[in-house]
């Protein structure tokens, strides 16, 4: 995640600290790339909410702007872009090459995927919390009475 | 003669009238009683209180609280040593967010919560426990009914005190699966206010960090899920992972009573227990309510993760944290 990736989500999350908004804020209004970010991950959320994604308009228009250069482009199969490159005789050794890693990729896909690639990424421990929290109790009488 | 006899039967009958209290005559249904406490206060209140916890040998551990209570659910709640020393930790709830902010670690935590209305929970403690209602005896000076909440087995799982008048909770027991009394929560003292609006908001010092109420600080695993509820006063202290990275477990703490919450891939948790008490989950789903050495475990399966939830807190407790659990 990038360092706006991050200040976009806290920022929707409602997670940053007031002096710390204001200036995100600020950038928000500079740069519309940045707002239009902001919109999209708005989007995004709302469709895992609510189903039904509401798209902004100007995401539609760009997509289907990629969409209409991209069918004025003439149409060569990716075969015959392949085989262009490479030349009639690397052709079978590398396309042979290619259906392997394409077998490699499906059965890594198939089997079920572990949780931590890295265990000791997700190894973590709020010692100051947790002495804070200790220290919050005192010892008691036990009774049960409305005197504090 | 006869007549002698009649009045004194008559004499008898109404002297016992007399004697036994209006209200126990009127005892309220229990369901509906139970509603009544789990509901926001008709009017705003401000209260002293005192949590106390209880753990087989050793000395009883408590907390005080000062608590501001708001008709529209709103509450703010201080946790400090006496009534008259500052506040260590100011909690701010509205039935959607809960914010809190710990000035001696500079640092405040915030979360979306599961809302649940009053009528969902006492449906779940109803699905769970049996329940009795009888008088309670007086609590901040206030004339009580008693809500016993016991589980299959008989034992009491839960008790609460309600004020006859107004339906407030004033007084809350949890007991652990053997009957022991874990933890005990009560008003000490209550007076109606109009708390200022102000104190519902929490004004962090600029640059405050901000922190995640139910996730941990650390890296977390891809696809794990974290709960949306976690009970009043816990904070995500730890995590890690486990069996080769299998299992991802998360650790929570309120600074005597801890729980955990352990997911893993496709297999069952720790090899499949399957004993136990089979409950419904809100999503449709089953779980498996056990007893552990050290309390309770509810097991779970979701989204091809099996979930187990173990620790100290009451099973109820315990299938809300399920019950709010956002998995992937």
């Amino acid at each position: 995640m990038t360092d706006d990736e991050e200040k976009l989500t806290d920022y929707f999350d409602g997670r940053m600290a007031p002096a710390e908004k204001a200036a995100f804020e600020a950038r928000l209004a500079a740069e519309p790339a940045l707002e239009r970010r902001l919109r999209l991950l708005r989007a995004m959320r709302a469709s895992l909410k609510a189903g039904a994604p509401a798209m902004p308009a100007d995401l539609k228009a760009s997509l289907k702007r990629q969409a209409r250069e991209r069918a004025s482009r003439p149409r060569v199969s990716w075969l015959e872009s392949l085989r262009a490159a490479l030349g009639p005789g690397l052709g079978c050794g590398v396309g042979a090459a290619f259906v392997a890693a394409l077998l490699a990729v499906a059965v890594k896909l198939a089997l079920p995927r572990r949780h931590a690639a890295d265990p000791a990424a997700a190894e973590w421990k709020d010692d100051a919390a947790a002495a804070g929290l200790k220290g919050l109790w005192i010892d008691d009488d036990g009774r049960d009475s409305d005197e504090g | 003669m006869k007549a002698e006899l009649f009045l004194a039967a008559l004499l008898l009958a109404t002297i016992a009238s007399l004697s036994a209290p209006a209200a126990a005559r009127e005892r309220p249904d229990a369901a509906e009683l139970l509603v009544a406490a789990l509901s926001s206060p008709a009017t705003g209140y401000e209260a002293q209180g005192r949590i106390q916890s209880f753990a087989p040998g050793r000395k009883p551990r408590a907390l005080g609280m000062t608590v501001y209570f708001l008709p529209d659910g709103r509450l703010r709640r201080e946790v400090r040593a006496s009534p008259r020393k500052p506040a260590e930790q100011v909690y701010i709830e509205d039935g959607g967010r809960r914010e809190l902010y710990w000035p001696a670690l500079a640092t405040a935590w915030k979360g979306t919560v599961t809302h649940e209305s009053a009528a969902d929970r006492a449906a779940r403690l109803l699905a769970l426990y049996s329940v009795s209602v009888s008088t309670g005896g007086r609590v901040v000076k206030r004339a009580t009914w008693r809500l016993d909440l016991r589980g299959p087995d008989g034992v009491l799982r839960r008790a609460y005190w309600v004020d006859r008048a107004e339906g407030l909770l004033l007084k809350c027991e949890e007991y652990r699966p053997d009957g022991s009394l874990l933890r005990r929560e009560r008003l000490t003292a209550l007076g109606a206010a109009r708390p200022d609006q102000g104190l519902f908001r929490l004004d962090l010092p600029p640059d405050t960090p901000v922190a995640s109420l139910t996730a941990p600080r650390g890296a977390a695993v891809p696809g794990a899920g974290f709960p949306r509820w976690i009970p009043d006063g816990f904070l995500a202290l730890e995590s890690r992972t486990e069996d080769s990275g299998r299992s991802y477990v998360v650790g929570y703490g309120d600074g005597v009573e801890t729980f955990e919450l352990r997911q893993t891939l496709g297999a069952k948790p720790d090899g499949g227990e399957t004993s136990g008490r089979t409950v419904r989950l809100k999503n449709g789903g089953r779980g498996v309510l056990g007893r552990e050495a050290d309390g309770s475990r509810l097991t779970f399966q979701a989204g091809g993760r099996a979930y187990a939830i173990s620790g100290e807190i009451p099973e109820d407790e315990m299938m809300r944290v399920a019950d709010s659990l956002a998995t992937p």
